[in-house]
């Protein structure tokens, strides 16, 4: 278990280096790591992609998944999706685990309620009026001045 | 910020000093938020002064951070000045920050430094991942070989007594909604061990605090299945940081939901106090204070604002006035008597008792309110007026009264221009 993890993030390591080659992250572009199912979820991070690239300053994103739903529809949400890239679930698995070896870049964005720092983003959705729009702009895009139109 | 955070700016930081990158210039804060207090702690304690706090969220702007009022980097740092050095910490934004500046003129590394632990993907950084991993499963093993491998491993990353008292107040209720039986409670200093003491709790460990980080992410790295709590409601860019303060989360509510994953319905576990003054009576002879008629300044705390010397002068010389003893309480060194005043050391385990015989308490809102919330002694909690913490202001977010710890304090909001009135307030109570 050990091993396969460590391989696991390796893989994920190499697979990183190489889409950062490609589309140069550190200029001002997120990757958007979709490995979840959840339409809604994902929905919800397409269509606040304007207010992430807003408030963080970036020029534009590339979506990184293996769900259909995101590859088919992703384009249609913003005009700063510089590429939509399909890659295997083991691939996606494999980045995952090497964020959660340790933070290595900020221009990598999780679109996941449990991974890669745990489960407590999913308690949230709920807890004193929070709601899963809440956790995606302030919890895993970081905007901070986000407010629901209900808060 | 994680405890290898704090190591690294203390280092980042001399290290500047020591290249004489930061003598003589123009310094500004980029970033206002709890951490711009550590920044400029450790500054200060190397002679240097921040001239400004910028920041980009709108939300803050014109705010007070610590002394300092945020305002816009196009305000403070437009047009380019060479003498200006400018400190970035900011855990989520630093490379996004770092282009902004770029684009203003600003060369990173002479004029833009930035304080964090820059992850990157370098295999040397990976590799450095890997050992401290290393160090986590050894001390994991250690602790599991002197208790179990059964027992819970309550971790509390941070050195605030704060954390640890809120802790202390879930933890029988926890343990009773889980089932567990046995744990080991890891706390990071001496004043988190003492400050659990007040609760019973059993089985307490110190270890460095970075030993902990070590073996939170190992346990996370390699989806272990440890055992583990962490106590903290958003350690290690854990997502629900960035709540904070939103819709009314406050510092209880924070930690009853996401921490112990309990309902508004579970009520507090208090610790016990016999409600004596007896060891608070001989602690104030031993520093010739007057029994009842005894002020305890409090003007330290690990998160939030520290308020500046000459109020807390200005408050002494009042209270002297009217003849009171005053005293200033410290935990080491870097906390100085304010002038004039006694400077006194008792143990938080003692401190209800001591608070009891002193008879008042004037304080920023520190771990520390929290443990003498129970006391009989009048109470008064400074916060910082239009301070930002996360979602909330300071207030909202660790009000005594709010988080239902006492209904008697007398809870103020300072600034500057508030000062004289909240003088006056304090006073009254007198």
């Amino acid at each position: 278990m050990i091993l396969e993890r460590l391989f696991s993030a390796l893989s994920g390591r190499r697979l990183w280096l190489k889409l950062k080659r490609k589309y140069d992250f550190d200029s001002g572009v997120f990757a958007l790591l979709m490995p979840e199912d959840d339409i809604k979820l994902n929905f919800l991070a397409l269509k606040h992609i304007k207010d992430l690239l807003e408030y963080r300053r970036a020029s534009g994103v590339v979506i990184l998944s293996a769900n259909e739903w995101v590859l088919a529809n992703a384009i249609r949400h913003s005009g700063q999706i510089i590429d939509i890239v399909q890659l295997s679930e083991k691939s996606i698995e494999n980045i995952i685990s090497y964020a959660e070896f340790y933070f290595f870049s900020q221009w990598l964005i999780t679109v996941s309620l449990d991974r890669p720092y745990g489960v407590k983003a999913r308690q949230a959705i709920g807890v004193s009026g929070i709601t899963l729009e809440d956790m995606v702009c302030l919890g895993i895009y970081c905007i901070r001045n986000w407010t629901s139109m209900e808060a | 910020m994680d405890n290898y955070e704090l190591a690294k700016i203390k280092k980042r930081i001399n290290s500047l000093i020591r290249r004489k990158l930061l003598s003589g210039k123009r310094i500004i804060l980029f970033g206002a938020s709890a951490a711009s207090k550590e920044v400029k702690r450790i500054l200060l304690d190397n002679g240097l002064r921040p001239d400004a706090v910028i920041d980009n969220d709108k939300r803050k702007l014109g705010k007070y951070c610590f002394g300092l009022t945020v305002q816009t980097p196009e305000a403070v740092i437009e047009p380019f000045d060479d003498s200006t050095s400018i400190l970035i910490y900011s855990a989520s934004y630093y490379k996004e920050i770092t282009l902004q500046l770029n684009k203003m003129g600003y060369e990173t590394d002479k004029h833009v430094f930035c304080l964090n632990l820059k992850g990157d993907e370098r295999a040397s950084l990976f590799l450095y991942t890997l050992g401290r991993m290393s160090r986590g499963w050894l001390a994991y093993l250690r602790l599991t070989l002197k208790y179990s491998r059964n027992h819970v491993l309550f971790l509390a990353p941070y050195a605030g007594t704060g954390d640890i008292y809120l802790s202390g107040l879930f933890l029988e209720q926890y343990l009773k909604s889980k089932n567990i039986k046995e744990y080991i409670f890891v706390v990071v200093s001496g004043a988190c061990r003492k400050t659990s003491e007040i609760f019973g709790i059993e089985n307490i460990e110190v270890l460095s605090s970075t030993i902990v980080d070590d073996i939170i992410n190992c346990n996370r790295a390699f989806s272990l299945g440890w055992r583990i709590v962490i106590l903290n409601d958003g350690w290690m860019n854990e997502r629900t940081q960035w709540i904070r303060g939103y819709k009314g989360l406050s510092f209880d509510r924070m930690f009853r939901y996401f921490v112990f994953e309990l309902d508004e319905s579970v009520s507090y576990q208090l610790p016990l106090y016999l409600n004596s003054q007896r060891e608070g009576l001989i602690l104030l002879e031993k520093y010739r204070l007057l029994p009842g008629r005894t002020v305890v300044l409090s003007p330290y705390s690990n998160t939030l604002l520290e308020l500046p010397d000459d109020f807390w002068k200005r408050t002494a010389e009042r209270l002297k006035g009217l003849g009171y003893s005053v005293c200033t309480n410290s935990s080491g060194a870097n906390e100085p008597a304010i002038e004039d005043t006694t400077l006194v050391y008792f143990p938080l385990g003692q401190a209800v008792d001591f608070m009891n015989a002193a008879g008042f308490f004037i304080g920023v809102r520190s771990g520390l309110c929290d443990i003498i919330s129970a006391s009989s002694c009048k109470k008064i909690v400074l916060y910082e007026k239009d301070g930002v913490f996360f979602r909330g202001s300071p207030f909202e977010y660790f009000s005594l009264k709010k988080i239902g710890l006492c209904i008697d304090a007398l809870e103020l909001e300072y600034s500057r221009d508030t000062e004289s009135a909240c003088l006056e307030m304090m006073l009254g109570l007198f």
